[in-house]
């Protein structure tokens, strides 16, 4: 049994810590394009609203199942990784999840895969706002985290702002 | 490798269409970065003697030191020129997360000179950075304009500040804003963009801030956060922003001013934002978040934050809670100080009150404490310069000056500068509104002689006061060495006070890092962690020391561009009327207030400390030589 980060936006206020945090963690560097987890950010008429998209570990996942090389698997802990030399930089997977989880990179879309932090994520530690935890991912049929987040970005027409896609190559 | 740095700083002339870059290492090793780089490019960058709204004035914008790394609360950019509201220098900082995102393009520093010939907006995409027609926003909100341009260029995560109708129009309070309530109010920040037919600046970046040293940087970021959100004041900033703890102090601070108001019972922020609140929201990387994003339903939406809600209600007499909001949504989309607003609207009905003015010389309106007619409508006609607000929309000093008939004795001025009209003039904060480079300024108060006043109104007798301020003399005498600085009614150790926080407040513009989350509001970042934070970030030491050196130059390079306008210790000053707000008994208003021999006494005490010529305020060629700053000390030829 694999375990995901669990988002509740409603506390998200925006603050893109994570995002710092799990850069620095994995790549030394503060930098939002190099993290794992992304805050989707829509400011409209004076009001905002943050979703903050991590990959919701699916036992079922979608993007595992479009990868043309076998360069997502799962690893031994369960958790959904990504292998930088197997990737061909097709993009199947980034368009294939069902809410924009798969962060790229700027520099030919390498995908930042959460890799939980072996256990004990950054991001999860640094969050003030009670928005993210870890959870057990105990639904063995599919991925209901990232339906859930799917459908978030549906009712509360977020599509247009993911923060998943900024080059287009 | 530049440690923390966006790396250069981007020069913009607009009246050349040039764009260059220049590396940001000449200024670092003095400055260190953000607030203190800022006022030495504006220094070097502004021609001598050039008008405000004239293409000779510089407007600069900086992000601090450690803004883009998750250091909590580092969030600050810092935008500075010479002021058309007080027409010296002019200094407005705003939270959010343009400031970062700068970073991430390469930039640390943005100085923008020369005016457009039509409106422009700038957009600045790592190394490519464009001057780009504004066709297609001006005349649009604060609102609208970031998404009409996020579309324009095709990039929808870029970070975008702007100015509304109201800077287009050169109100001189005009605000720079961000699409969600962050604002550069004070000083006309958003006039001179207008001036300079610049609408807006749109960043988005690619590039990672890199730390020296990742792993320690983040734990001593990931410790901070955690003690800041155990800290005391936390759980209430955080959940309810400044909403609940002004609805305490408006009465605490009437209460001290000696001012009764029979209908303040029923203001209260916190059941606005309890009925209207649809999410609290903050700036990069901070743990508070104080900002509330409220709606009303067919007024709009914005965020309550700890500056206007009490200036538009208790300064006015305004129990309107709705009238409240349509002020500051109106403020907010259209891009003003809704502190001067305020200001202004308190003045026009203090002086309808004495009948100096009446509805005939206001369009109509009839200025009456309280008249919510008169709130909104004058508000709209100073926000697009209409009618009477034509005349406000030139400043106040200015428009004083048409009206005649003793106006100008009823302005509510700190250094030229309007002032919020429940500043408490007790002493402290007398002296630091004249020597305040840019006038009103609420990042410096210092708490113990404020406490202290409190205590005095509030204690029966001499004996009993001394017993309820001896911790505050303790602390007084630790911290500062001067046993009597809280003492309210003596001038001793006020300037002691002031040059203290002035420090911290320094220290905070230069690295980014936002005053909230200091001892200001009682939570616990303090300068050695921030000298902490950036010896691990440089990998190089910095010490408390090193950093109160670079906040005593930043705050000389000010005082010295003030200098080369011609002032000096004459203008530093405040207005009679804020000097003499408070109207307690005789005694008392005497004991708590400040007389002008007082605050002339304070004033020397304040040079002394700082090592500028007491007799003229004047910062001297030795005071600037200890400090390394020769090349400013040849610029004002001393």
């Amino acid at each position: 049994m694999s375990q995901y980060i669990a988002v509740d936006h409603r506390n998200c206020t925006g603050c893109k810590t994570c995002e710092m945090v799990c850069s620095i963690h994995h790549w030394g560097e503060s930098n939002m394009w190099k993290s794992a987890i992304r805050v989707l950010r829509k400011e409209i008429d004076g009001l905002v609203n943050c979703l903050p998209l991590v990959c919701q570990q699916c036992t079922d996942p979608a993007c595992m199942n479009a990868c043309p090389t076998d360069a997502i698997s799962r690893n031994n802990g369960g958790a959904v990784t990504f292998s930088k030399n197997d990737c061909i930089d097709c993009g199947a997977c980034i368009d294939v999840c069902p809410a924009g989880c798969v962060p790229t990179n700027l520099e030919g879309a390498v995908v930042m895969y959460c890799d939980l932090c072996d256990g004990q994520p950054m991001c999860v530690n640094n969050c003030h706002g009670h928005c993210l935890s870890v959870k057990d991912n105990t639904d063995e049929k599919g991925a209901p985290g990232v339906r859930r987040l799917a459908d978030i970005l549906t009712q509360e027409k977020l599509w247009d702002y993911l923060p998943v896609r900024r080059v287009n190559k | 490798m530049n440690y923390l740095r966006g790396g250069k700083i981007l020069r913009i002339d607009l009246t050349n269409q040039t764009i260059s870059t220049e590396p940001i290492e000449d200024y670092t090793d003095r400055f260190i970065g953000g607030k203190g780089i800022n006022v030495k490019l504006l220094f070097d960058a502004t021609a001598a003697k050039a008008e405000p709204l004239n293409p000779g004035n510089a407007i600069v914008f900086g992000a601090g030191t450690l803004v883009g790394t998750p250091f909590p609360g580092a969030c600050r950019l810092d935008i500075q020129a010479r002021s058309p509201v007080t027409r010296s220098l002019g200094y407005a900082g705003m939270g959010g997360y343009f400031s970062a995102r700068m970073k991430t393009a390469g930039y640390d520093n943005i100085v923008v000179t020369g005016k457009a010939e039509k409106p422009v907006y700038v957009y600045i995409n790592d190394d490519k950075v464009e001057i780009k027609n504004a066709g297609l926003v001006w005349r649009h909100d604060t609102y609208e304009t970031p998404e009409i341009i996020r579309r324009e260029v095709h990039d929808p995560t870029a970070n975008v500040i702007s100015i509304g109708p109201t800077g287009e129009k050169l109100v001189v309070y005009a605000s720079v804003v961000s699409p969600t309530g962050n604002s550069a109010s004070r000083t006309g920040m958003g006039c001179v963009m207008g001036s300079k037919n610049l609408k807006a600046i749109a960043v988005n970046g690619s590039r990672g801030i890199i730390i020296a040293c990742p792993e320690k940087f983040l734990k001593i970021c990931n410790d901070l956060r955690n003690t800041l959100c155990h800290a005391r004041p936390y759980e209430e900033l955080h959940r309810w922003g400044l909403t609940r703890n002004h609805d305490r102090e408006m009465v605490n601070y009437y209460d001290l001013l000696g001012i009764e108001w029979n209908s303040s019972r029923d203001v209260s922020e916190e059941t606005f934002v309890r009925d209207y609140r649809v999410r609290t929201v903050g700036c990069i990387t901070c743990p508070v978040a104080c900002f509330q994003g409220c709606s009303v339903p067919e007024v709009g939406a914005g965020s309550m934050k700890c500056s206007p809600p009490g200036d538009l209600t208790w300064d006015l007499r305004n129990k309107n809670m709705h009238v409240y909001w349509e002020t500051l949504v109106m403020c907010q989309r259209n891009g003003i100080d809704a502190r001067a607003v305020s200001n202004s609207i308190a003045w026009l009905m203090k002086l309808h009150e004495l009948g100096i003015i009446t509805a005939a010389d206001t369009d109509g309106l009839s200025m009456e404490w309280g008249n919510t007619e008169a709130i909104l409508g004058m508000t709209r006609k100073i926000l697009f310069r209409e009618g009477f607000g034509a005349v406000i929309g030139q400043g106040l000093t200015e428009a004083a000056r048409q009206i005649g008939r003793g106006a100008e004795n009823y302005l509510f001025m700190a250094h030229g500068s309007p002032a919020d009209m429940h500043w408490i003039p007790i002493k402290t904060r007398v002296l630091r509104s004249a020597v305040s480079p840019v006038g009103g300024d609420s990042s410096v108060q210092p708490p113990l002689d404020m406490a202290a006043a409190r205590a005095y109104i509030k204690t029966k007798d001499e004996a009993s006061f001394l017993e309820a301020i001896q911790g505050l003399k303790d602390r007084a005498e630790k911290e500062l060495g001067i046993r009597d600085a809280p003492d309210p009614r003596t001038t001793k150790g006020k300037a002691a006070l002031i040059h203290q926080k002035e420090i911290v407040s320094s220290v905070c513009n230069i690295t980014g890092e936002c005053i909230w989350l200091t001892g200001f509001m009682g939570l616990p970042v303090d300068i050695p962690d921030i000298a902490h934070a950036l010896t691990l970030g440089f990998g190089k030491e910095v010490t408390v020391d090193s950093l109160t050196q670079a906040a005593l130059r930043l705050q000389s390079v000010e005082r010295a561009f003030s200098q080369r306008l011609g002032l000096s210790r004459s203008d530093d000053t405040v207005s009679n009327r804020l000097r003499l707000h408070i109207q307690r008994k005789e005694n008392e208003a005497r004991d708590l207030g400040c007389s002008e021999t007082e605050l002339e006494t304070m004033k020397d005490d304040y040079y002394n400390l700082k090592g500028w010529d007491v007799t003229t305020g004047l910062i001297t060629r030795v005071s600037l030589e200890k400090l390394d700053l020769n090349d400013v000390a040849d610029a004002l030829a001393l």
